[in-house]
């Protein structure tokens, strides 16, 4: 019985150690969490991308494209940079279902800091983004 | 929310029958928490290759796999050995503390870190929405060539859920770290006294990192906990079992291509020297392999190449940078040095010569993993300091939990007081241990 509750003393120190603060950590985090909104939690991007972010583009596109469609971008940089920046990647979450696909022809396209066509069909303005419905 | 913890409680009660349909078929006794963490490592087999061929991770399809193979169970039962496990109520609390605390904190976590947003639960929400995203592309998600057994497992309880609801999914993750106790208990509590296991186990459940990469929404923790659970069933040779949990790892993520190959080379070696139970891990190896065709065949068809590691000692030079980077880790306060303990005491019972099989095998494993893992970073194609620096936080929790684990064995052991000589002809010390392991295995755990 002695040598158990010596290997349960020694098993326990490292607990004891960090117990309290990782309590805390939790009961913080706890705390944090509960006081975000949806929009803080579901569409704010959790860390900023530098040189990009447009949480009114993400809001405009929940609300204004269909669940099952898919949306091509249109940017200065190319696609092959544009699409794998942070950003793309977090919209890419915030609007799922939406798929972000490499195809500047899809129905519905975002034209990142660029004018788009004067042909389009419909255009919803978020900053320097436009959403477009072709 | 209420209708989200409904929806997890459905999703767990609705992976019964498939997991006691595995623990039949591999002659495993019945319970229900087993059966509910077996049905979890057998939907994250079963799954994907559905996936493949275009079948979303539904609830009816879980529930049809589940009566296929309880009934397949019930057919082709194998003999389970009698006798209960005894609940034992006050370790049963003072585990349930950290799991329930971290559940509050996992039930409204948000989605905040880069690898789950860009791969992991947009992966599992996209396909809960039936979203074909498994053409080679470089738009989100990234990774297609990963295996898909966690996101499917994620999409079917979301579907449970009726949302996708992807902050509660985050409980998922508390589950897995639950089986895993409840295996390491099953397993352990014949060979360890109810206290340092409790204590042991407080030690895996209270881990700061483990409970923070939980909560991360990648799949290392998961792997962690099946990978090690197949570690435990298989030392304790419930091989048919460790199979499976070995094959829901390799499910789960490519490091467990690594860590499998390090656990069943230490295995057979094992069994060669000891001539005893090749064939059976043979087999293990041949349904592991089997279980990773669907996955590998849809790769090469859909040409989702991976080009992130390449087998390869060229640069092998970065080899003490990556093993300083992993020993420097280890020893952070947020492990609980549980890796450092748990050589120590290993290295103690080997010098005492007493349990060589678990010094050795413990010893060994731990070795090849971090070995697996050198030779992972050491085969990066990109830059391997910023992969092992912004990893190896993660990759280090699967050899942190098998430490963990097999912390409350080694310590009693490391401690136990060595036996008398005997008379001649007596069975030598080191063996008598291992026939007293063997004896009490057989032991209704």
């Amino acid at each position: 019985v002695k040598r158990s509750l010596a290997a349960a003393a020694i098993l326990v120190v490292p607990v004891a150690l960090t117990i309290h603060s990782t309590v805390r950590g939790d009961v913080d985090a706890i705390r944090a969490h509960s006081k975000l909104t949806s929009v803080q939690a579901n569409v704010a991007p959790p860390f900023a991308f530098p040189g990009y972010g447009n949480v009114p583009l993400l809001l405009g596109i929940r609300r204004h494209v269909p669940a099952d469609a898919s949306i091509g971008f249109v940017s200065r940089e190319p696609a092959s940079i544009y699409l794998r920046t942070g950003w793309i990647r977090w919209l890419a979450f915030a609007v799922a279902p939406r798929l972000v696909v490499n195809d500047p022809h899809a129905r519905w396209v975002v034209y990142a800091r660029r004018q788009p066509p004067a042909t389009v069909e419909h255009a919803w303005r978020f900053g320097d983004d436009r959403l477009v419905e072709r | 929310l209420i209708r989200a913890l409904a929806g997890l409680a459905l999703a767990l009660i609705g992976l019964v029958p498939l997991g006691w349909g595995v623990l039949l078929l591999t002659g495993t006794r019945i319970r229900l928490g087993l059966g509910v963490f077996t049905g979890m490592a057998a939907a994250m087999i079963l799954l994907p290759p559905f996936v493949y061929f275009g079948l979303s991770p539904t609830v009816p399809l879980v529930l049809a796999l589940g009566a296929v193979v309880f009934m397949l169970g019930l057919a082709f039962r194998r003999p389970a050995p009698l006798g209960g496990g005894r609940v034992e109520l006050l370790p049963l609390l003072v585990l349930a503390a950290p799991l329930v605390l971290l559940a509050a904190r996992a039930v409204r976590q948000p989605v905040d870190r880069y690898d789950a947003f860009a791969n992991w639960t947009l992966k599992a929400k996209l396909l809960y929405f039936d979203r074909d995203f498994l053409q080679a592309s470089i738009a989100p998600p990234v990774h297609r060539e990963y295996p898909l057994g966690l996101p499917a497992l994620e999409a079917y309880f979301l579907h449970c859920m009726g949302s996708a609801d992807v902050r509660a999914l985050h409980v998922l993750f508390v589950v897995f770290l639950a089986g895993l106790a409840l295996v390491a208990w099953i397993v352990l509590r014949p060979h360890v006294d109810t206290w340092p296991l409790t204590a042991g186990l407080s030690l895996v459940l209270w881990m700061p990192a483990v409970r923070d990469q939980a909560l991360s929404g990648y799949a290392d923790v998961p792997l962690a906990c099946l990978f090690v659970s197949a570690v435990l069933l298989l030392a304790d040779e419930r091989i048919a079992l460790a199979a499976v949990f070995a094959a829901a790892a390799l499910a789960t993520k490519r490091d467990a291509l690594a860590f499998c190959a390090a656990l069943y080379a230490v295995a057979l070696v094992g069994a060669v020297v000891r001539r005893e139970r090749v064939r059976p891990l043979l087999l293990s190896v041949c349904f592991l392999v089997a279980s990773v065709l669907p996955w590998r065949v849809f790769v090469e068809l859909r040409g989702l190449h991976e080009t992130d590691v390449s087998p390869s000692l060229s640069h092998a030079n970065e080899l003490p940078y990556t093993l300083g980077q992993l020993a420097h880790t280890l020893v952070q306060r947020e492990y609980l040095w549980v890796v450092p303990i748990a050589t120590v005491a290993a290295l103690v019972v080997l010098v005492r010569g007493r349990d060589l099989r678990l010094a050795l095998g413990a010893l060994a494993l731990g070795l090849g993993l971090l070995a697996a893992l050198a030779f992972v970073y050491t085969s990066s194609t990109s830059g391997i300091h910023y992969l092992v620096r912004s990893t190896v936080e993660r990759t280090l929790i699967t050899p942190t939990l098998l430490a963990a684990v097999l912390l409350p064995l080694l310590v009693t052991r490391a401690l136990a007081v060595p036996p008398e000589p005997g008379p001649p002809g007596a069975e030598p010390p080191r063996d008598r241990g291992r026939t007293r392991w063997r004896a009490r295995r057989r032991q209704p755990a």
